[in-house]
C-alpha cells in the first residue's frame, strides 16, 4: 500500500498544512514536479536564462530518460507496485516489453 | 497489510490459490496492460511517421511556440497534482478519515476538470490560429499535417481516458458521499487510483514525446 | 410447454418453468459462464455457417474459368475479406472462448468466471458487431479491401463507402469484446483456483487459455489504434493523413501495427486448439501428458516469439533486407517450440493404450494435417521463396491448413470431448465418425492441389484464372462444397443428440482425470456441491514405474 508508513501514523490530527510531506509519496510528488521542470529546460535552456543549446542526442536521450523514470515513480509509488507481489510487477512489465518489440519493429531504422 | 487481506477476505470470489490480490485489482491491471498497448500502437506509430527521412517535421518547442510548452507544463502539474490527491484519497480512507478522504477526491476530479479545460482551450487555439487549414482549403500547412494529425489522435485518445476518469472518479466520489463506500472498502478506491494514475503516467510519455523531443 | 433440463440448463424461476419466454429471457442475461458458453459456441456456430456460405459461393465462383456464377466482379472482390472476417473473428476466436468459458472455470475449482456481468457484456458484444461488420450486404456497399484492409485500398478515397465504415467499427467492437473476454479468463486463472490448484499444476487446456489471454491483451488493441486510425482518415479526409503518401503518410505503418495484431492474432487462434488437443490425447491415450512443463514453456515461448515476427507478413513490401533476414530468422525459430509440442502428444501416445473415439480421431488428425501447414509455414518464412509465393494460392493452402486442418478440427475434437459435459447426453459415435472422415478426406481434397496452383503462379482474391488451372480449381471446388455440407452431419448429431442421445455419466470417458469429470454431466449453476479440492500430480517426468512417469496409466 502507497500509505503502508501512514496507516500507522499516530499523528492523525495533522491539517493541510505541510505536515503531509512526512508521507513518502509527497516526496515522489516533489520529485514529479522537478523532473517536470527539468523536463521543460532541457529543450529550451533560454527559459532560465541559459544562453547555450544542449545538442540534439543529449535532448533525445535525456527526455526519454527522465520520462522513463517519471512513468517508473508513477508506477512505482502511486500505483504501489512497491507493495505488490512479482507477478503483479511482471503484469505491469509486460505492455514495456511488447511496445518495446513494438516500436523498435517499426522504426524507420534505413528510411523506412 | 492488515487492510488488504480484510478487503481480501470480503471478496468472496476468490479462490485458495491466487496471487494475493482482489479479483478487481487483477482484472484492471489486465486491462491497463490492454489500454497501455492500444497507446503503444498510437505511439509507434507516431514515431515512424516523424521519424521518416523527409517527413518535413517541425521541432514541437517552435511549432507549439514557448507558451504552447509552458501552458501544457502547467496542464502536466495539474495532472500530477490530480494523481498526488487521489493517493491521498486512499490514504484518508485507510486511516478512517471519510471527511477528508471526500474533500480529496473533489480536489482529485477538480483537477482532471481544469486538465480538460486546458487542453480545450489549447485545442481552440491550435485548431483556430495555428492550423487554419484544417477546415479552409484556402491555407496551405505549413509542415508536414501529420504533425497536427498525431497530436490530435494522441492529445484526444488521452483527453478521452482523462474525462472517463472524471467520470469514473465522480462516480466513486457519489459513493463517499452516499456512505456506500465505506471506509473498508478499499479497494474500490485504490482500483480507481490505479486507472487515474495509469492516465498520468500515458500523459507523462506523451507529453514528452509530443511536445518536448 | 414445459421446460424439462438437468444442471445448469434448468430453469432458476418457477416462470421460467413453464414459459420458454421467460426461459430464453434468463439466458440473455445470465451471468453463469456455462451459459454464457453455450452462446458463444450458438454464435460462432451460426457464423461459420455465414462464412462457410461465402467461402463455397467463392470456390462455385472460381470452379470454371471466366466469369459464371457471380457476374460482378466487384461482389467478388468483397467475398474473400468477408469470409476471412467472419471466420477469423466471428467464429473461431468465439469458439474457443465458449468453450473456455465453459470449461477453465470448473476445471481450475472455481464457482464461475471473476466477473461474470462483464462475461455477459463481452458477449453481448459481439451480435451487433457482426451486424455492423456485415452491413454492407444490405446497404449494398461491400468493401473490397479484403480482411488486411490495406490502404490506401482501404482509405475514403478508394472506398468511398459506408459499409467500409461500419465494417471498421464491428471489427473494433469485436476487439474489445475478446479484449474484455481475456481480462476475465485472466483474473479467473490467476485468482480463483481452488486449493491444490499450483500453476504448474492447471490442466493445459486452462494453461493455453491464460497464454492466448495474454496475446489477446497485448495484441488485439494494436489492432484498435491501426483501426482508429484507420477510421480518422476516412471520416476527415484532408487532415489526417496517416497512412496516405499523398500527405506525408506511410502504407506501410498500417501493415506493421496491422500485423502485430494479425500474427499473434494466429496464435490466438490455435493455442487453445493446442489446449484441446492436450486434453483429448491425453484422455483417450490413458496417459497423463509427456513433458507437461515443458509443453506449458513452449506455448509460453510461441507466445513471446509470435510478437517477434510480424514483419513476415511483409516480404513483399520493400522493407530493408536486415530486417527482413531478422524476421526471417525468428520466424523459423516458432517451429522449435511448435516440434516440441508435436513430439510431446506422439510421446503421450506413444504406449498409451488409445481408444479411438471421435474426438482421439480428430485429434490425431490434426497432428498430421497440421503438421502439413507449419511446415508449408517454414516454406513461406524463407525471403526468397516468400517473394515468389507471395499473394498466391500457397498462402491460401498454407492458411487452412493452419486454420481448418488446425483450429477446426481442434475445435471439433473439443465439442465432441465436452459434448457430454455440456449435455449430460453422448453425441452419436457413427454420425460422429462419418463426419470426421468426410471432414478429414476433404479438407485434403479441397486445400492441397492449392498448394500446386500457388506454386504455378494463381493469385489469390482474383475473380477469374488462366484456363489452365481450371482442372484443379474444379477439384478444389468439389472439395470444398463437400467439406461444406459435411458439417450439417454434425450440427444434426449435436441437435439429434442433444434431447435423445445416450445419457453421459458424470466421468463420461472414464478416463477424465480433470475437475470437470468429478461434476455432475451436465454440471449445476455453481459446478460444485463441495468445495473442489485438487491433489497435484506429479507433472514432471520421472522414472518409468513411478506414478506420473513414462508408463504410467491413468488406471493403474
Amino acid at each position: 500500500m502507497a500509505s503502508h508508513d501512514a496507516t500507522s501514523d499516530p499523528n492523525e490530527g495533522w491539517g493541510w498544512g505541510f505536515d503531509f510531506l512526512y508521507s513518502q509519496y509527497m516526496w515522489v510528488w516533489l520529485a514529479l514536479l522537478i523532473l517536470t521542470l527539468v523536463e521543460v529546460v532541457i529543450p529550451e535552456p533560454e527559459i532560465i536564462g541559459l544562453s547555450f543549446q544542449f545538442s540534439r542526442p543529449f535532448v533525445v536521450i535525456s527526455l526519454i530518460s527522465l520520462a522513463l523514470v517519471k512513468t517508473w515513480m508513477v508506477a512505482w509509488y502511486y500505483m504501489h507496485l512497491i507493495a505488490e507481489r512479482p507477478s503483479i510487477i511482471l503484469i505491469a512489465c509486460a505492455p514495456f516489453l511488447f511496445s518495446l518489440f513494438l516500436t523498435i519493429g517499426i522504426f524507420p531504422w534505413n528510411g523506412g | 497489510m492488515a487492510s488488504q487481506n480484510a478487503s481480501l477476505a470480503a471478496d468472496s470470489m476468490i479462490g485458495e490459490e491466487s496471487l494475493g490480490v482482489t479479483n478487481g485489482k487483477l482484472g484492471m491491471w489486465a486491462f491497463l496492460v490492454m489500454d497501455a498497448m492500444t497507446f503503444a500502437g498510437l505511439l509507434a506509430g507516431y514515431a515512424r511517421l516523424r521519424w521518416t527521412p523527409g517527413s518535413d517535421w517541425p521541432l514541437p518547442i517552435e511549432a507549439f511556440g514557448f507558451t504552447g510548452i509552458q501552458l501544457t507544463a502547467l496542464n502536466t502539474f495539474i495532472l500530477i497534482c490530480s494523481s498526488v490527491s487521489m493517493v491521498h484519497v486512499l490514504a484518508e480512507q485507510m486511516r478512517g478519515n471519510m471527511e477528508r478522504a471526500k474533500k480529496w477526491m473533489l480536489f482529485t476530479i477538480f483537477g482532471g476538470l481544469v486538465f480538460l479545460g486546458i487542453q480545450g482551450f489549447e485545442w481552440t487555439h491550435l485548431i483556430m490560429d495555428m492550423w487554419p487549414y484544417l477546415f479552409d482549403e484556402g491555407y496551405e500547412a505549413a509542415y508536414s499535417v501529420n504533425f497536427a494529425a498525431t497530436f490530435f489522435i494522441l492529445t484526444g485518445f488521452h483527453g478521452m481516458h482523462v474525462s472517463v476518469g472524471v467520470i469514473y472518479n465522480v462516480i466513486i466520489y457519489l459513493g463517499l458521499r452516499s456512505g456506500k463506500i465505506t471506509k473498508d472498502d478499499t479497494s474500490v478506491v485504490e482500483i480507481a487510483g490505479l486507472y487515474w494514475h495509469f492516465v498520468d503516467l500515458v500523459w507523462i510519455l506523451v507529453f514528452t514525446f509530443v511536445y518536448l523531443i | 410447454m414445459e421446460i424439462k433440463a438437468k444442471g445448469y440448463l434448468s430453469p432458476l424461476t418457477e416462470e421460467a418453468k413453464t414459459s420458454l419466454w421467460v426461459y430464453l429471457k434468463e439466458w440473455a442475461c445470465t451471468t453463469d459462464a456455462k451459459r454464457i458458453g453455450i452462446m458463444y459456441l450458438l454464435f460462432a456456430t451460426f457464423m461459420a455457417i455465414w462464412g462457410g456460405i461465402l467461402s463455397v459461393i467463392i470456390r462455385l465462383e472460381l470452379a470454371q474459368h471466366g466469369p459464371d456464377l457471380i457476374m460482378d466482379a466487384s461482389f467478388y472482390n468483397a467475398l474473400p475479406g468477408m469470409h476471412a472476417t467472419a471466420m477469423i473473428f466471428f467464429f473461431i476466436i468465439p469458439a474457443f472462448t465458449g468453450v473456455a468459458n465453459f470449461v477453465v472455470p470448473i476445471q481450475i475449482g472455481a464457482p464461475d468466471m471473476a466477473f461474470p456481468k462483464l462475461n455477459n457484456a463481452a458477449f453481448w458484444i459481439l451480435p451487433p458487431a457482426a451486424i455492423l461488420t456485415f452491413a454492407g450486404f444490405f446497404m449494398n456497399s461491400l468493401p473490397e479491401f479484403g480482411w488486411t484492409a490495406y490502404p490506401p485500398l482501404s482509405n475514403s478515397v478508394y472506398s468511398p463507402i459506408w459499409g467500409a465504415d461500419f465494417w471498421v467499427i464491428g471489427l473494433i467492437l469485436v476487439g474489445v469484446s475478446s479484449t474484455l473476454g481475456a481480462v476475465n479468463f485472466l483474473a479467473t486463472v490467476f485468482n480463483m483456483r481452488c486449493k491444490g490448484m499450483k500453476l504448474f499444476q492447471l490442466p493445459l487446456f486452462t494453461w493455453a487459455m491464460t497464454v492466448t489471454s495474454f496475446l489477446i491483451l497485448a495484441a488485439t488493441p494494436v489492432l484498435t489504434s491501426a483501426l482508429l486510425m484507420l477510421t480518422f482518415e476516412r471520416m476527415f479526409p484532408g487532415v489526417f493523413y496517416f497512412f496516405n503518401p499523398a500527405g506525408g503518410g506511410d502504407p506501410i505503418l498500417y501493415q506493421h501495427l496491422f500485423w502485430f495484431y494479425s500474427h499473434p492474432a494466429v496464435y490466438i487462434m490455435i493455442l487453445p486448439g493446442f489446449g484441446m488437443v492436450s486434453e483429448v490425447i491425453q484422455v483417450f491415450s490413458r496417459k497423463h501428458i509427456f513433458g507437461y512443463v515443458l509443453m506449458v514453456w513452449s506455448m509460453i515461448a510461441i507466445a513471446v516469439l509470435g510478437f517477434l515476427v510480424w514483419a513476415h507478413h511483409m516480404f513483399a513490401t520493400g522493407i530493408a533486407l536486415e530486417i527482413r533476414v531478422g524476421f526471417m530468422f525468428l520466424t523459423m525459430l516458432i517451429a522449435v517450440p511448435t516440434g516440441i509440442k508435436i513430439f510431446s502428444w506422439l510421446a503421450t501416445m506413444w504406449g498409451g493404450s488409445i481408444k479411438f473415439d471421435t474426438p482421439m480421431l480428430f485429434a490425431t488428425a490434426f497432428l498430421g494435417m497440421f503438421t502439413i501447414g507449419g511446415l508449408s509455414g517454414v516454406v513461406v518464412a524463407a525471403v526468397p521463396v516468400d517473394i515468389q509465393l507471395h499473394d498466391t494460392y500457397y498462402v491460401v493452402a498454407h492458411i487452412h491448413y493452419v486454420l481448418v486442418a488446425g483450429s477446426l478440427m481442434t475445435a471439433f475434437a473439443g465439442v465432441y470431448f465436452w459434448f457430454p459435459k455440456f449435455t449430460g447426453r453422448f453425441y452419436n459415435e457413427l454420425l460422429g465418425k462419418v463426419h470426421f472422415w468426410l471432414t478429414a478426406i476433404f479438407i485434403n481434397v479441397t486445400f492441397f492441389i492449392q498448394h500446386w496452383l500457388g506454386m504455378k503462379g494463381m493469385p489469390r482474391r482474383y475473380y477469374d484464372y488462366d484456363p489452365s488451372f481450371e482442372l484443379a480449381n474444379l477439384i478444389s471446388s468439389v472439395g470444398s462444397v463437400v467439406l461444406f455440407l459435411a458439417q450439417f452431419i454434425f450440427i444434426a448429431n449435436m441437435i439429434w443428440s442433444w434431447r435423445n442421445g445416450k445419457v453421459a455419466e458424470d466421468n463420461a470417458w472414464k478416463d477424465g482425470f480433470t475437475l470437470e469429470w468429478q461434476i455432475t454431466s451436465p454440471p449445476d449453476h455453481h459446478n460444485f456441491h463441495h468445495e473442489p479440492y485438487w491433489k497435484p500430480l506429479i507433472r514432471q517426468h520421472v522414472g518409468p514405474d513411478q506414478p506420473g512417469g513414462l508408463w504410467h496409466r491413468y488406471d493403474d
